[in-house]
């Protein structure tokens, strides 16, 4: 199968599934909802779905890996906070980097017990979840730490290049170098080996440990851009600042075609997922929903889209091999 | 995948028999986690503050752990048969909501509203994973959203309900009643364990539970409905879910919908610390019974020091750490031994 992909050919049928979802829901939405394909809403949905693009890329990394990471929504929060009060030392583009580092440093510590002292990928990341988002309302002292504006620090998640939008063209590059990390790069291919059989994996001889040390080390780097954007874009410290974030990426993933099961993924299946989810949070917006709806709306959709992709495989396989 | 001995263990020697029981005691070791650490907490927060170690404290302690105890069950329940479920807390806060306005319509008949909710999202998550093979992350995060939706929509502006009449009156005064100084809601808690260890136990169903746990190919081998098993497995869970809305609109006397966010990482905290394992097979309700009067202690504990309650929270992150630590540390012994 692997085979097959690098064969490279750009025929229709290698493109995953989910994107004929996307594509007939992008139709939808343009034929009923008059307001959707107006360049400025456009803008908007993209400019919304970026901040999810970038930590779903994570999250793939994580999935291909045969992981899983709980932590996201914990590592964003503590990077605003951190963010926040390195601000009022440092200059904007050193407490960023601060902020940065802080998630880079919470991947790590993932990776480290995951890859060296084997824990359970969703036990580590539970526990991270919660005990990083303890430290940064600690840090913060349980209420929001406020960024003067004067600061400049809406730049990178209001700024406007050639009309898109920063955020959206951080998102967009970072597809870009996440197709390449997976399909072009030894450690990249490493990683399907690794989240699709352990033994295989180990059986070649490649850097079992360091490999699945990186992938959460990259895919915190990813994550880290989701939280700068974020940290930009409230403009403070909150260590509630998305709580929900881990669950949404996964239900990006899943939504594009990444199974939770290890070993396949790829940035396209991730990039998807994002924008059928944020086309439809911005569909029911302009349905005018009550925004309690949404929410239900958004859970249907998503087990809806995951039961669709499923179909297939349910004809073929037999009762006891499903299990 | 295609071998039905796939297990190494099952084909050497009668050692492993005895290597499966070393495992077991050292399994068994790993459910008494939850009942070390409440004793230690519980020690310590005592020697450093007088009033804690009182009994008026202890009475405090379990009047307030009775909803994410049953959570927690539930939860332990669901992770024996290798799944999760994240949508509990939502489903709960659902569950208030509509069985306050029952209550509210129809009097102390509406509190049946409440299972009635936790089972009807239990089955879905159940039929959702089993049947339509839908991973549990995504299945029970649907029922999440789900839940928390209706349960905004349900409630008149998203606001909470408020109980009212007498059937106000009659939770508010279980809740206030005690039997020899112990919190009607610990003993109602301390009766869903049982109950839940004795259907582990005694019964045959137990027993598939397990099994479908353990290796659910086997199970299926050997005659057990592993999809029909996980899905009472979820309804069970559901059920646990719309109990704690009981035991919150006691506490509360309100529906409320905003409620919950974050019970469930908690209650997965609590079966984790009490010793399930997430690939299934392991689970002990008094091992689940006690991580949880681990969690209320040292929430409790660090109320009185003063400190930032969300000390408590990183307590708890570290222990689901460590729990996965000494997971690790058991199945190493258990593969070199």
């Amino acid at each position: 199968m692997k085979m097959e992909r690098s064969s490279g050919s750009h025929s229709l049928r290698r493109l995953p599934v989910s994107i004929w979802g996307l594509v007939v829901i992008v139709v939808l939405v343009a034929l009923f909802l008059p307001g959707f394909a107006r360049i400025g809403n456009l803008t908007n949905v993209l400019r919304v779905g970026a901040i999810l693009a970038l930590a779903s890329y994570g999250q793939t990394i994580v999935l291909i890996c045969g992981g899983i990471d709980f932590s996201i929504g914990s590592s964003v929060a503590l990077c605003s906070v951190v963010t926040a009060l390195a601000v009022q030392q440092l200059p904007l583009g050193l407490a960023l980097t601060v902020g940065f580092a802080s998630i880079i440093i919470v991947g790590a510590i993932n990776g480290l017990l995951i890859a060296y002292l084997k824990l359970s990928p969703f036990l580590v990341t539970l526990g991270m979840l919660l005990l990083v988002h303890g430290f940064a309302a600690i840090v913060a002292g349980g209420l929001p730490v406020e960024v003067p504006d004067r600061e400049g620090i809406h730049t990178l998640s209001g700024g406007v290049f050639l009309g898109i939008p920063y955020p959206v063209i951080i998102a967009g590059l970072a597809a870009g170098a996440l197709h390449l990390l997976l399909e072009r790069t030894t450690l990249g291919r490493s990683w399907f080996l690794i989240g699709s059989s352990l033994p295989a994996a180990q059986a070649t001889g490649i850097r079992l440990r360091r490999n699945t040390f990186l992938a959460y080390v990259l895919a915190a780097v990813f994550v880290g851009g989701a939280g700068l954007i974020l940290t930009s874009r409230v403009a403070a410290g909150e260590p509630n600042l998305y709580p929900t974030l881990p669950f949404e990426t996964m239900a990006a993933c899943a939504v594009g075609g990444i199974p939770l099961t290890g070993g396949r993924g790829s940035a396209l299946n991730a990039v998807i997922g994002v924008i059928v989810i944020a086309v439809l949070n911005n569909a029911i917006v302009l349905l005018n929903f009550p925004a309690y709806a949404q929410l239900a709306l958004l859970g249907i959709i998503m087990v809806g889209a995951v039961i669709a992709q499923g179909v297939p495989s349910w004809t073929r396989s037999s009762r006891i091999r499903s299990l | 995948m295609d071998t039905i001995i796939s297990d190494p263990v099952a084909l050497r020697t009668p050692s492993a028999i005895r290597l499966r029981l070393r495992f077991a005691a050292l399994a068994q070791m790993r459910y008494a986690v939850g009942i070390v650490a409440a004793l230690i907490a519980a020690a310590a927060f005592s020697a450093t503050f007088p009033d804690f170690g009182t009994f008026e404290n202890a009475a405090n302690i379990l009047s307030l752990f009775g909803p994410l105890a049953v959570l927690s069950v539930g939860q332990m329940i669901v992770v024996l048969v290798r799944g999760f479920d994240l949508s509990v807390g939502a489903v709960f806060a659902l569950a208030t909501v509509i069985t306050a306005e029952a209550m509210n319509a129809a009097g102390l008949v509406g509190l049946a509203a409440a299972p009635v909710v936790g089972v009807a999202f239990g089955l879905l998550n159940g039929v959702l994973v089993s049947y339509f093979r839908v991973q549990p992350v995504i299945a029970t995060l649907g029922s999440l959203l789900l839940a928390r939706g209706a349960a905004l929509l349900a409630a008149p502006n998203g606001q909470a309900v408020i109980l009212s009449g007498d059937a106000q009156t009659v939770l508010l005064n279980l809740q206030l009643a005690n039997i020899a100084g112990v919190p009607v809601t610990a003993v109602f808690t301390l009766i869903v364990f049982l109950v839940v260890a004795f259907v582990l136990y005694a019964t045959s169903f137990g027993r598939r539970l397990f099994m479908v746990g353990g290796d659910p190919r086997s199970a299926a081998l050997v005659g057990v409905r592993v999809h029909a098993v996980t899905v009472v497995a979820y309804t069970l869970c559901g059920f646990c879910a719309g109990l704690t809305a009981i035991l919150i609109l006691m506490r509360t006397g309100l529906g409320l919908p905003t409620e919950g966010v974050g019970m469930e990482v908690q209650s997965l905290a609590g079966a984790v610390i009490g010793g399930s394992q997430l690939s299934g097979g392991y689970a002990n309700p008094f091992g689940v019974l006690f991580a949880v009067l681990f969690i209320q202690t040292t929430q409790s504990g660090l109320n009185f020091s003063g400190i930032s309650p969300y000390a408590a929270e990183m307590v708890m992150g570290c222990s689901i750490l460590l729990a996965g630590l000494l997971d690790r540390v058991s199945q190493r012994i258990f593969r070199t031994a």
